[in-house]
């Protein structure tokens, strides 16, 4: 019944005498919108009135207990001042646009070699996407084990005969945060992967065919047919990896807490300590703000590009 | 507008203003704690349900069967790592849900901790529990306000040497008494291929341990009223002669190369790992971690030594940092009476024992049944000569100050700064913290 309520709703809505009808086909026609009360007041409690209460608390001195004061533009100025958030914003932007470069990249070359039609292509596809399905902080822990003076990486690069590319992977402020983006690579690349796996099969056949039949060789045909058609996966694949590597918070806690020094930290690990260990709740709050406009104003900007390069098949 | 149509938005925009409002009460950053701690009714009847949230069952455990028999209150535990723990409380602290009793770190260090929450009222005084008078004066600093005592100290633990026995007996060197004999002993180590010290400072809080264990001796012993007047504004770190000192002694074993190599690229686990397996000798930590450490020696507990670090070569004025964990009983407990009869009841000196043998710890208060094992018996004459003090991050303002040292403490092992530096950052943190 109330399914079928709504749905003729829905048929009056769409009538072009909505506006003048009344009484009980008015009524029905507000039935759909009831609907999503429930849903809008679950959204507003969940998710609209925490952010704009942790919006107002950024312009306060709330420390977790006593009442806030209002502060103005405070703590937003002692963001600048920081120079431990001024370090976190550098190395939050590196890790976003490294990672989005390289990972992307890395994704391509891997969905590439793997939609062709070698034989054990299932299984690299598995085993390049497997570490997506471990948690961050595992990997965290792993990726620490493996860069510990004289650990695996050093082992294997001794192995090799290269040790003397052998670094202080985690405790050399101008390598550690170089150290934890391969890790996230390591970590991540298989979604992107994925994602232009998905882009390439959605690619006709019969564009590559008639490509050749004029003369395209392999190169022509990646560039000429694959690449603008591959413009939706990378806008998902950018936007999604930017957005993440914008986050970044686990691996940097597990791996070096941000140091050494201040050479590894993100706004996000800056946020959690000033928030949840010193109780600044308000200035936390305030890097969080930061945080935000800072990863909505970047993927807006990296959409806006690459969907002008998308094209339909 | 129709009449009808208005009186529907009226509603509406009614009906929106009060539950604005009241989502803004539930948010509001302020507890729903009175200023003053409400009395306990101390009426003898007991009953209902006691919420207790600490770090661990273990050792409590002991207690809560026994306890639930007797006084006919069920326990309702939960128990979470020290820093979930810690998270959690806070927020359910500040939205007025906080279990009845609850573990809290020792003074200002965290937004958690004894003192901020006895300076919000959050909660209760305990000064009049029979127990409060075996609460040893070195805690005063940790747990009082004007006087008045705010936690229950459960067990304490301290910051030590831990050795492998095996690999000083290779060596043939005995637990050093002065700092002479302590850097006799590292080149000793040293010259047999051992690295004499490990240390693992990529997890940061470690560059804590040594410093702490240096200053208790340098600072709190030798400048006792140095934190009086540094909260008085009368001198800094950057003035404190056993603060500098600490530090040239910290980064010079360092620089010596008495620690483990590329020590920022270690983590803490392997640097234990080293002195169980005997790649490295020594390592300075909490007592509370010694258990993982015994883990990782072949002849476990037994091969593992204990000795105080000495900092000058007067082994007489050596002292050791010891510090409790504590149980706080919410102000606004539901079942406060049953908090207090339980803290009562652990406060039993048998059973503060008990608990402490059991957790691997040292008991906290003053009037406890001695409990024999190494660790206990390396600390007691330090306890019974009033010879310890705070770990030196529980007696700062709070966490910023613990994290200008590990931060800029990283960059002076680096070489990018210098212990004038660090100095001055610890300055600042302790003034915006105070400020």
């Amino acid at each position: 019944m109330t399914v079928e309520l709504a749905r003729r709703g829905i048929g009056l809505r769409r009538s072009p005498v909505r506006g003048s009808t009344g009484g009980r086909r008015g009524r029905l026609h507000l039935v759909p919108q009831w609907f999503l009360i429930p849903a809008l007041i679950f959204y507003g409690v969940v998710v609209l009135y925490p952010s704009i209460s942790g919006a107002y608390y950024s312009f306060t001195d709330w420390k977790g207990g006593a009442a806030a004061s209002w502060t103005g533009l405070e703590n937003f100025q002692r963001l600048i001042e920081d120079e431990a958030a001024v370090a976190s914003l550098r190395n939050t932007l590196l890790i976003a646009i490294t990672l989005t470069l390289v990972q992307t990249f890395l994704g391509l070359l891997l969905a590439l070699a793997l939609n062709t039609a070698i034989r054990s292509r299932n299984l690299l596809r598995t085993l390049f996407f497997a570490p997506m399905m471990l948690p961050p902080i595992i990997t965290g822990l792993l990726w620490q084990y493996i860069y510990v003076p004289g650990g695996p990486l050093d082992t294997v690069l001794s192995t090799l005969g290269l040790s003397g590319l052998s670094q202080s992977w985690l405790g050399d402020s101008d390598i550690a945060l170089w150290s934890i983006i391969g890790s996230v690579i390591w970590h991540h690349v298989g979604m992107s992967m994925v994602i232009y796996l998905a882009g390439l099969q959605r690619i006709p056949e019969e564009l590559y065919e008639a490509a050749a039949l004029d003369g395209a060789g392999a190169v022509r045909r990646f560039w000429s047919v694959t690449r603008p058609l591959l413009g939706q996966a990378t806008t998902i694949a950018t936007a999604l990896t930017m957005t993440a590597s914008l986050k970044l918070f686990d691996q940097v806690f597990v791996m070096t807490g941000g140091g050494p020094g201040v050479s590894t930290q993100t706004l996000s690990l800056i946020m959690y300590k000033e928030a949840f260990v010193y109780g600044n709740y308000g200035y936390g709050s305030a890097i969080a703000l930061i945080l935000t406009m800072i990863v909505a104003f970047i993927v807006y900007l990296q959409m806006s590009v690459t969907r002008r390069g998308e094209v339909e098949a | 507008m129709h009449p009808q149509a208005r009186r529907r938005f009226q509603r509406a925009v009614t009906a929106t203003a009060l539950a604005g409002c009241l989502l803004a009460a539930c948010a509001d950053g302020s507890t729903t704690s009175s200023d003053e701690a409400p009395e306990p009714t101390g009426d003898g009847e007991l009953s209902g349900t006691l919420e207790i949230a600490t770090t661990s069952e273990r050792g409590l455990d002991l207690f809560i069967g026994p306890f639930e028999e007797e006084a006919g209150v069920s326990i309702d535990g939960t128990y979470a790592e020290a820093g979930a723990l810690n998270e959690q409380l806070r927020i359910q602290i500040t939205s007025g849900t906080a279990p009845d009793l609850f573990r809290a770190a020792p003074g200002t260090a965290s937004p958690s901790a004894v003192l901020t929450l006895a300076d919000e009222g959050a909660v209760m005084d305990l000064s009049d529990q029979d127990w409060a008078q075996h609460v040893p004066e070195s805690f005063a600093p940790l747990q009082e306000r004007d006087g008045a005592t705010y936690a229950f100290p459960t067990y304490g633990q301290a910051m030590l040497v831990f050795y492998n026995r095996t690999v000083f007996e290779d060596a043939g060197v005995e637990p050093p008494t002065t700092w002479s004999e302590f850097i006799e002993v590292c080149d000793a180590l040293a010259a047999t291929g051992t690295v004499p010290l490990a240390l693992g400072l990529a997890d940061n809080y470690v560059l804590q341990f040594l410093p702490f264990a240096l200053a208790a001796t340098l600072v709190d012993g030798a400048e006792g009223d140095f934190y009086e007047r540094l909260a008085a504004g009368e001198t800094s770190f950057a003035e404190s002669a056993g603060w500098r000192e600490t530090f040239e002694k910290f980064f010079g074993l360092i620089e010596d190369g008495y620690t483990t190599p590329d020590p920022l690229g270690m983590p803490s686990d392997p640097a234990m790992q080293a002195v169980g397996s005997g790649e490295a000798a020594m390592v300075v930590m909490p007592s509370a971690a010694s258990p993982v450490l015994a883990g990782f020696m072949a002849g476990g507990e037994e091969e593992m030594g204990i000795f105080a670090l000495p900092a000058t070569d007067r082994p007489d004025d050596t002292h050791i940092p010891f510090t409790p964990d504590y149980l706080v009983v919410n102000a606004d407990a539901s079942n406060a009476d049953a908090a207090l009869a339980f803290l009562d009841y652990i406060a039993e000196p048998e059973r503060t024992s008990a608990w402490a043998e059991e957790t691997g710890a040292i008991p906290a208060l003053t009037n406890a049944e001695p409990v024999d094992n190494e660790l206990n018996n390396t600390v007691r004459p330090y306890l019974e000569g009033e010879r310890t003090a705070p770990f030196a991050n529980h007696v700062w303002p709070s966490g910023e100050v613990a994290n200008a040292l590990m931060t800029t403490g990283q960059q002076v092992v680096e070489g990018s700064k210098t212990i004038d530096d660090l100095l001055a950052a610890m300055d600042q943190a302790y003034q915006e913290s105070t400020s």
